[in-house]
């Protein structure tokens, strides 16, 4: 591998039109049940680009006996469904500054044994200092099967090189307690170049960086401006690499605990994958039954591949999303669906995969959900033979 | 009644009763995103005053956000 930040494997090959089956391969393959939870939209950061209702100058953080009702309520119904892997993902606003950060991640170890696999990850801005890192969050995480931190560099803030080397040395701290990373970056077209100088110094340091196209207002398609050369770099730009893995290892700080799900070796789709990168999160199923990969659905908008209307979804079934300041419980971020529930309330998942009703699936959260064309007779979990 | 002077708590269950009573849709809500930028609390100041304005009292008193009941209750 000689070019370390361009994908040897071209995403501008995969036949987007003709693809039937869509999913997260630990979706796909597991008795996964995924959690994406914004817990409020408190920020500490005020970013002139922030969308307006995308985080708050004040605070919305919800009790924490209520958190943890929360969790143990998901995963009651989750495994009355048949799932007992779980992924959450925590967001905010800045998740770090919950009161019940921590002890969410607590309770879920306290489960951990109970599982068989759980996944911890969050999206922060990364400005608490480097000794909570290596004091609250690591200690908090270091249990469970995988962890990992996208983390969200504003360079209104990390706004000098010495900021920007501090943020790369609490990534750096969280790499080596194998905390999986990539640094998120919105590649402006006006300062597209710029932006990606930053990203090749996170990326010559051992950190994989998302270079990720903005969006128009609406969020349902990519801006214009982008040249050729910045659509090469966004198709097939520094695809994520096992930079954590290889810190973790020479580290030799965590000892993780092994998934104890018994993935279905016959299944005739995953058996012609045995070979594909672990970091090839996405996987693709087109008409003619071909294979395709991907390595992470953040990927999907840069090809404005998110129209999923009618395509029958398992979000809502095997995943949730739970949204402040509303409190709502939703299937997905942008699903046009009325709400499964309110955090307050109580909620009801789905008995089956159901039809998507919208028309834009724009947060990889959504879109990486396994979902199929209509008509389709394949899989979305292990076991499923809903499509009959 | 000054919704404004409501605590944080009583906001945020205020509004659980607001959500609770409507189809919440993203289309429905979006008029309380409009009328609160980075402003959680306004948020659901903007919630429960839509609600006022529709049945006249705060949720907890008038109309079908008497009936919302809570999963883990009320208390701060």
């Amino acid at each position: 591998m000689n070019d370390l930040k361009t994908s040897e494997y071209d995403f501008t090959k995969i036949p987007y039109k003709d693809l039937v089956r869509v999913g997260q391969r630990t979706m796909l393959y597991r008795d996964m049940f995924t959690v994406s939870w914004l817990l409020g939209r408190y920020c500490n950061y005020r970013c002139s680009y922030c969308w307006p209702y995308a985080r708050s100058d004040t605070k919305d953080h919800r009790p924490t006996p209520l958190m943890i009702k929360t969790v143990d309520e998901i995963k009651r119904q989750a495994r009355e469904r048949g799932f007992n892997s779980y992924h959450f993902s925590l967001s905010g606003g800045e998740p770090t500054f919950h009161p019940a950060y921590i002890p969410i991640l607590n309770h879920l170890n306290d489960d951990v044994s109970n599982t068989n696999y759980t996944s911890v990850h969050m999206t922060s801005n990364m400005s608490r200092p480097i000794k909570w890192f290596e004091n609250q969050y690591v200690p908090a995480v270091r249990h469970f099967h995988r962890a990992s931190i996208t983390a969200s560099c504003h360079r209104e803030h990390v706004n000098t090189q010495e900021k920007i080397a501090e943020f790369a040395d609490k990534l750096e701290l969280c790499q080596a307690y194998d905390t999986q990373i990539t640094i998120n970056m919105v590649m402006v077209p006006e300062q597209f170049y710029e932006i990606y100088d930053l990203s090749l110094y996170f990326h010559n340091r051992g950190i994989n960086v998302t270079l990720k196209p903005q969006s128009d207002p609406t969020a349902s398609k990519v801006v214009e401006g982008y040249t050729e050369d910045m659509l090469a770099k966004l198709h097939n730009g520094m695809p994520q690499r096992a930079f954590t893995e290889r810190k973790a290892m020479a580290a030799g700080l965590v000892q993780r605990p092994k998934p104890t799900y018994n993935i279905d070796k016959a299944d005739p789709l995953r058996k012609r994958q045995v070979e594909v990168d672990p970091h090839y999160q996405i996987e693709f199923v087109d008409k003619d039954n071909v294979l395709w990969f991907m390595d992470q659905a953040e990927r999907f908008n840069a090809f404005n591949f998110n129209n999923f209307h009618t395509w029958e979804c398992s979000s809502g079934y095997r995943s949730i999303i739970i949204r402040e300041p509303d409190g709502t419980i939703k299937r997905s971020y942008s699903c046009s669906e009325v709400p499964l529930g309110h955090i307050e309330t109580g909620f009801k998942l789905y008995d089956k995969p159901m039809p998507c009703g919208g028309h834009s699936c724009v947060s990889s959260a959504d879109s990486k959900i396994p979902k199929r064309a209509p008509g389709t007779k394949l899989p979305l979990f292990p076991g499923d033979r809903s499509y009959e | 009644m000054n919704v404004k002077e409501l605590s944080l708590r009583q906001l945020q269950l205020e509004a659980a009763r607001v959500i609770s009573t409507m189809p919440a849709t993203n289309d429905n809500i979006y008029k309380f995103n409009v009328a609160s930028r980075h402003n959680s609390q306004g948020w659901y100041v903007a919630a429960i005053e839509w609600y006022v304005k529709e049945y006249g009292g705060l949720p907890s008193e008038v109309g079908p956000g008497r009936d919302v009941e809570f999963v883990y209750g009320e208390e701060e």
